[in-house]
């Protein structure tokens, strides 16, 4: 068993990257919609529309830093 | 390597009558890219298409109809048709050619249309069976049958009736139902021969029209030619494009038309096409660059600096022996073939070579294949704290190379034309290097940061002062501020907002350990998941544990070479080429075509 802070640190990380997911699948689902429909006008977007969809992926990015900073206190 | 493909713009001036000839001998060449003339000012206007334009054309509708209607796409045959016998097989054939087709469609289409009459009424009686119940089974369906069925539709039931047994006044509608399935039984029969009528056609006359369509489009380009020049009553002009190299060549073959024809260098323009010049295993690489943006002409083509980082990152996201050795099939298939419309080599070569990257890393820094350990001790071990921590090191050392890079072209960019910006990107190596050097230090300890701070940053002073709860080496002060200086001087004072940005830029890279490590955390799972159920001996457990693990680690190869590729693709485009890249250039697109299918 291990004792409750360390639980609640797991508990942190796993929140820390899945909320953070969550939130990054949420901006894509709107950009990567328009980003799409933009293609469908204009095959040549498909570079400007790929740049745009994966700027939100850094906010998972972040999650991760965060729960591997307090998986490194457990 | 670094620049596009030398440029030239010149005019071609001729008379008139060397026109035709002119233009042979130019889409023979295949070198020059026409740039369009618009503007109709009073003395000059745009030149009137060859007198066989209007006959190619027409010609090339009428394939393109036939083969629309055949469903003709492009396959590879291996003969080659000579232009003037396919001249002479188009005057003779085609005609005829089109009238059988358009018959046979006509007649499908006719019987398409019963069919789906047929399949109209049954839709509309069956609720109503279910609704009334026997009863309605029972019902008069010659009351029914006019409101229901066409005319014609009505004559062949009366027809097939005449002959059935139950020609009474009542018809059960079971029967009446059962009437309507045969008829829809023989007119699908119908329908079929009339397939395989077209079908035949189609394998007969796929090679020839195909030929067809590529000549005449050739013909019809050559025709319409002038469309795009000056002329006016005497002579033309062709305001064009050339490849300094092939400019000689260019000359020489216009004179061999005729001596008059001049062609003249114009003055120097910045807008000019573009063609890639990368040496051959970069060449594939174009293909990615081109996906975000084509260069323009003055810019510098990061098509090579692209390809060696792409394979490196791709590489060390898998990094993984057995999932290289299967990313290098996969880009050997892909050269050549295509699967759900991806393939090519643009697509092929960049994986394969990702492919090799990924062995060396699995084999020799992660020792790992399939989520398995290899005999030897891993230089870096994925999935331990210590062995993260390193690769979060790696990521940042990349990140500084990568961006610095990065500015660096942008300085070369914009030397020639905004000083300013140029010595601007200066000030943003300067933050680059004090978030480098501050990080490196604070990493210290790693394996990584210890051997870049001894081997690499051995010089500069590690005197560091306390803030904000971290160690800030000094030097890592001078050049923030040195830099954040530069910034409100060449940039303005919002610039210097943005070194945040140049922090979440280099947060960016951690998707390099994220993504890696994620993986091969999945493949062990896996592995520990269904290893015990094969080792367990009872054959049912071995088939399905077997079945299971295969197909899992299938999944793992498939999603992890998409998201390498992705990932390894948007550090170029989105942390890389935003950092000089302007893009939006004109490709180079030579007067003249490839022939596949025919020969002159």
């Amino acid at each position: 068993m291990v004792d409750v802070g360390t639980g609640l640190l797991g508990i942190g990380a796993g929140l820390a990257v899945g909320l953070a997911g969550l939130a990054t699948g949420w901006a894509q689902k709107e950009i990567g919609s328009s980003a799409i429909g933009a293609i469908a006008e204009n095959e040549a977007l498909f570079g400007k529309g790929l740049v745009m969809l994966v700027i939100p992926e850094t906010i998972v990015l972040f999650g991760f830093a965060i729960a591997f900073l307090l998986m490194g206190k457990m | 390597m670094l620049k596009p493909k030398k440029m030239m713009r010149a005019a071609i001036v001729g008379s008139k009558e060397h026109l035709e000839a002119a233009i042979e001998a130019l889409h023979k060449l295949s070198a020059i890219h026409i740039n369009d003339f618009t503007e109709e000012r009073a003395e000059f206007k745009i030149g009137h298409p060859l007198k066989r334009a209007a006959s190619a054309s027409e010609k090339l509708l009428k394939i393109r109809s036939i083969s629309n209607l055949l469903g003709i796409c492009d396959v590879g045959i291996s003969e080659k048709f000579e232009s003037k016998r396919l001249f002479e097989r188009m005057d003779m054939e085609l005609d005829e050619l089109k009238q059988r087709v358009n018959n046979t469609v006509e007649k499908k289409g006719a019987i398409k249309k019963k069919i789906e009459n047929i399949d109209r009424i049954l839709e509309q009686i069956q609720p109503l069976m279910n609704e009334v119940g026997e009863e309605y089974k029972e019902y008069d369906m010659r009351k029914l049958a006019p409101l229901l069925v066409s005319d014609e539709l009505e004559e062949k039931i009366e027809e097939i009736m005449d002959f059935d047994e139950f020609s009474g006044d009542m018809i059960k509608s079971t029967t009446f139902i059962k009437i309507l399935l045969t008829i829809k039984k023989k007119l699908e029969g119908e329908n079929e021969k009339e397939e395989k009528k077209l079908k035949d056609i189609k394998s007969k006359y796929a090679s020839f029209m195909l030929a067809s369509e590529e000549l005449l489009s050739i013909e019809v380009e050559k025709a319409e030619a002038p469309l795009r020049f000056v002329a006016t009553d005497h002579f033309f002009i062709i305001d064009c494009f050339v490849p300094t190299k092939r400019f000689d060549e260019v000359e020489k073959i216009l004179r061999e038309v005729h001596e008059s024809i001049s062609v003249e260098k114009l003055e120097e323009d910045d807008e000019k096409p573009v063609i890639l010049n990368n040496p051959k295993p970069v060449k594939s690489f174009e293909f990615l660059t081109n996906l975000f943006s084509t260069p323009k002409y003055t810019e510098v083509d990061p098509t090579f600096i692209l390809s060696i980082f792409f394979s490196i990152f791709f590489g060390f996201i898998i990094g993984d022996l057995g999932y290289g050795i299967l990313i290098i099939v996969l880009g050997l298939y892909l050269r050549k073939k295509y699967i759900f419309g991806i393939g090519g080599r643009g697509v092929g070569n960049p994986l394969l070579i990702g492919g090799i990257f990924a062995c060396i890393f699995g084999a020799v820094v992660f020792s790992e294949a399939f989520g398995f350990h290899l005999p030897h001790h891993p230089m870096i071990h994925k999935l331990e704290i210590e062995g993260v921590i390193e690769l979060l090191v790696i990521s940042i050392v990349a990140a500084f190379v990568h961006l610095g890079l990065g500015f660096i072209i942008g300085f070369f960019n914009n030397v020639r034309r905004n000083l300013k910006h140029a010595i601007a990107k200066i000030g943003w190596i300067f933050v680059l290097f004090a978030i480098f050097l501050l990080l490196m230090l604070m990493a210290e300890g790693t394996q990584v940061g210890g051997w870049v701070c001894t081997n690499i940053l051995f010089s500069i002073q590690k005197n560091s002062m306390d803030a904000a709860g971290l160690r800030v080496p000094i030097f890592s002060l001078y050049f923030l501020v040195i830099g954040f200086i530069m910034l409100i001087v060449f940039e303005g004072a919002l610039a210097a907002m943005e070194i945040l940005g140049v922090v979440g830029n280099m947060a960016s890279y951690m998707r390099l350990a994220a993504v890696g490590v994620a993986k091969g955390a999945t493949a062990l799972a896996f592995n520990t998941m269904f290893l015990p159920m094969i080792v367990g001996g009872d054959i049912i457990f071995i088939i399905i544990g077997g079945l299971m693990l295969v197909m899992m680690h299938a999944l793992i190869f498939l999603l992890g070479t998409m998201s390498a590729g992705i990932q390894a693709l948007r550090l170029n485009y989105v942390e890389f080429f935003l950092k000089f890249y302007e893009g939006g250039g004109t490709k180079f697109k030579p007067f003249g075509y490839v022939r596949r299918y025919t020969r002159t």
